[in-house]
């Protein structure tokens, strides 16, 4: 069998694919294992995005040169770099690509070296290293590989050397940091970079597979992957009893039938329980009868669930809404937007909060919906900022908005429909606000004053923005349905925010039926504080 | 009595359709609490809604035993068929058709044809109407059975239904939980694919959804010669007229019929729904 023993370009950009493939296939693993520095369970996610970022643009690069394949990887990983150890990644690209610079193809004693450079980069990179994380398990790599090499000229043994080296320095990683150890993990940083390795080392020819690090299960069972949904025992509860009068066995019997993940853990005095339950306060009661409960805490797991589910299946196509207020969100959610950005009206959202918005979502495509005037031409520049697709639908309002999230929902799962394809005006008749003037203005021969109730008609076909004046929100209201020639039949929807209350809403639901017996009204909660109600009406 | 007799259960709701076509009917069972009917026959639909608005508890209901199936098919064989073509509502809606090959088997010989529906109430009735109508012009249960076979694909049906409440409390929208605990009051377009309840689009009024299956139907129907249509609903006659009238002329049907939901699909679609069935 014909052994590898340079690595140019090509092979350095089938070294990165293949990484980022194991990456990919073990970052939840890898989440499950984050405890440091945040233990937000993204690390797996994050790493797999910065080196797919890096395979991309050393894919793009297409020359068997390896330094511009490995200055093409290393941009690319700082360009998509998330997070802590994304970043520390990132790093290790552009020392290796120092490493390799001028450089067609390396053989192992220089692919060694290069590696050591990566470590020195990631090093240097932060400001205070901390042993026991993704760094001492690269150096250990490099340090082994770099043995290796000394008298190996076959990639094979060298890399076996590096992933032999790792593993061991994986698994010191909780001797050398205590939180680790807390947790009973290894570090999750230094599990992906192992991992990847470990795809690299799939990509050479010869012997069959060897495995050291995978499947690694993760060894912190009290916590659950992002793919494992919390429906019984949503309670994680934990508590100690002080001067127990029962045994930690008794107290394990006693607790198991009320949930899962029990331990009871004894020492000097007291007895620390930890139980999964539905009924907290139930088991809570049961341990009172056998000492003093002290340090009750009660966690809702589905809560923490859903902070940790950043790790979503990749989907066709995904969809950022700029919402005005807490309701619109949950209404664009609900209608399949990924990811909302609170904005509008006096708080546009910049082009950084548009952009981080979409890298949120995990899909190639995404339609980026402004639904505001002021916020459509922001949108425009996002994509030229990202990777993925951005189609921007120029929603002017969010009630056309809503409209374009029911024409998305209605297409078929995997359908990327241009903005034409997206039905937003058809059904709608006429929008607007009902706000307090600002200050005293008149157009189009109404004159409003000061602090005066005042609605706002969106332009819409071709008219101009128009105010429309009555005594009162409900007749405001009648006015505008009255204006746009709407009211038989239909549908008019109250969205109520500023300072207002769900019966304010329906005061006017309850007028505009008594004025238009046949039209369907609904009153939600929009929650937008610029505008005491948005008022959509389609036909 | 032609020699071929032609089965199907309660849940194709053709009701007073059956007996002057030639169609047996075997009565799934309902059950309140305590009380139990046999599907259309102890049990008027309009009974049925007021019951069902009025109980706390989803009527359950259960299929006909095996034997219920066994002796009817005994009856009809006695009474003069040669052979039985039995029709039914899918396995994965119900276990109706499980307990009719049960007694298909008991019966043996090869008398009884089990033929799956993959859908329920008008389509399935329409089905049936269609075995009677063939098995009365002569045609043996092997030709029938395959006729009906052939038209399995082609059934369509396409139903809004004004509350998910009676949905949910059935346990039957299981996928399509989605629509439930939304913000927003979304009515969903439901359609039958492979015997399965799915959501085919969401829209904002149930006004909108009842124009929406018109255009679906009216999409499908264009320029077709003689499709079967029928028009679902359960206690809104007046609406399903309506729709009646927009298909009727939209092109060369070869018939049209309403139908009032049964209690079986009745119990999970409530009051109010109406839809289309078209075999095309």
């Amino acid at each position: 069998m014909e052994q590898v023993t340079t690595c140019d370009g090509r092979r350095f950009s089938d070294f990165v694919v293949a990484g980022t493939y194991f990456l990919r296939k073990y970052r939840t693993v890898i989440n499950d294992l984050n405890v440091f520095p945040v233990p937000d369970g993204d690390t797996g996610t994050n790493m797999f995005f910065t080196v797919r970022s890096a395979m991309i643009e050393a894919r793009k690069a297409r020359t068997p040169d390896l330094s511009k394949v490995a200055a093409a990887a290393a941009q690319g990983a700082l360009m998509g770099a998330r997070g802590n150890s994304g970043v520390i990644i990132s790093q290790m690209f552009r020392g290796f690509a120092h490493g390799v610079r001028h450089k067609e193809s390396v053989r192992t004693i220089e692919f060694s070296s290069a590696l050591g450079e990566a470590v020195q980069a990631a090093r240097q990179a932060l400001l205070k290293p901390v042993e026991g994380t993704i760094l001492s398990v690269a150096a250990a790599a490099h340090a082994a590989a770099f043995k290796a090499a000394v008298s190996e000229r076959a990639f094979m043994p060298v890399l076996h050397a590096l992933v032999d080296a790792a593993q061991e320095a994986l698994e010191r990683t909780p001797d050398q940091l205590a939180v680790l150890k807390e947790a009973k993990v290894v570090d999750a940083g230094g599990a992906g970079f192992l991992y990847f390795m470990e795809g690299v080392i799939r990509m050479l020819p010869g012997r069959a597979p060897y495995t050291t690090a995978f499947p690694r299960k993760p060894v912190r069972k009290t916590t659950f992957t992002t793919r494992q949904k919390v429906e019984a025992n949503r309670f994680c509860t934990e508590f100690v009893i002080v001067a127990p009068t029962s045994t930690e066995e008794q107290m394990r019997s006693l607790l198991s039938a009320h949930g899962d993940s029990l331990i009871v853990a004894g020492g000097d005095g007291a007895i620390r329980v930890h139980i999964h339950t539905d009924y907290p306060q139930e088991v809570a009661g049961v341990a009172s009868k056998f000492g003093e409960v002290q340090k009750l805490k009660v966690d809702n797991m589905e809560d923490q669930h859903n902070v940790l589910v950043v790790d979503r299946e990749a989907k066709p196509r995904g969809i950022v809404a700029v919402v005005p207020g807490e309701g619109f969100a949950k209404i664009s959610k609900e209608l399949g937007a990924d990811v909302t950005v609170l904005g509008g009206a006096t708080m546009n959202p910049s082009v950084k909060d548009l952009l981080v918005a979409v890298n949120k979502v995990l899909a190639p495509v995404v339609y980026l919906l402004p639904n505001d005037k002021n916020v459509v031409l922001a949108a425009r520049q996002v994509g030229e900022l990202t990777d993925r697709k951005v189609v921007v639908i120029p929603t002017r309002t969010v009630v056309d908005g809503v409209a374009a999230l029911f024409s998305l929902v209605n297409l078929p799962e995997d359908a990327t429909p241009t903005p034409d394809d997206i039905v937003v005006q058809s059904q709608i008749v006429a929008s607007g606000t009902i706000f307090q003037a600002g200050r005293d203005a008149e157009m189009g021969g109404v004159a409003v004053k000061r602090s005066q109730l005042v609605g706002a008609l969106d332009a819409r076909n071709g008219t101009a923005d128009t105010l429309v004046a009555g005594a009162d929100a409900p007749s405001i209201a009648v006015a505008m349905i009255a204006s746009a020639g709407a009211g038989d039949g239909g549908l008019a929807t109250i969205y109520y925010g500023g300072g207002r209350k769900l019966k304010d809403a329906e005061e006017i639901a309850g007028v505009i039926h008594e004025a238009y017996p046949s039209m369907t009204v609904e009153t939600y909660y929009g929650g937008q504080p610029a505008s005491d109600f948005v008022i959509s009406i389609e036909r | 009595m032609s020699r071929v007799a032609i089965v199907t259960d309660s849940t194709s709701d053709l009701g007073p359709l059956a007996a002057p076509s030639g169609v047996e009917v075997v009565p799934l069972t309902i059950r309140f609490g305590n009380e139990e009917f046999r599907d259309g026959v102890d049990l008027t639909e309009a009974d049925f809604y007021r019951k069902l608005n009025q109980s706390t508890t989803t009527p359950i209901t259960a299929q006909p035993t095996p034997a219920l199936f066994a002796q009817t098919y005994r009856r009809l064989l006695d009474g003069g068929a040669e052979r039985i073509v039995s029709v039914h509502l899918p396995a994965t809606l119900s276990g109706t058709i499980n307990a009719a090959a049960i007694a298909a088997n008991e019966i043996g010989g090869g008398k009884v044809e089990i033929v799956d529906s993959r859908t329920a109430t008008a389509g399935l009735g329409m089905l049936a109407l269609d075995a009677a109508r063939r098995a009365s012009a002569g045609e043996d249960a092997e030709t029938i059975a395959a006729a009906l076979r052939a038209d399995v694909p082609k059934v369509q049906l396409y139903a809004a239904i004004p509350s998910l409440t009676y949905l949910a409390r059935g346990g039957r929208i299981g996928h399509l939980s989605g629509l439930l605990g939304n913000v927003l009051k979304i009515v969903p377009i439901l359609t039958l694919v492979d015997g399965t309840l799915k959501e085919h689009a969401k829209v904002r009024t149930f006004q909108r959804a009842v124009d929406q299956i018109v255009e679906i139907a009216t999409s499908r129907l264009a320029g077709t010669h003689g499709a079967r249509v029928a028009i679902i609903h359960s206690m809104s006659p007046d609406l399903a007229n309506s729709v009646s009238d927009r298909l009727v002329s939209i092109a060369d049907l070869g018939s049209i019929y309403i139908c009032s939901l049964g209690p079986t699909v009745g119990t999970h679609a409530g009051p109010g729904a109406v839809g289309a069935i078209f075999i095309v």
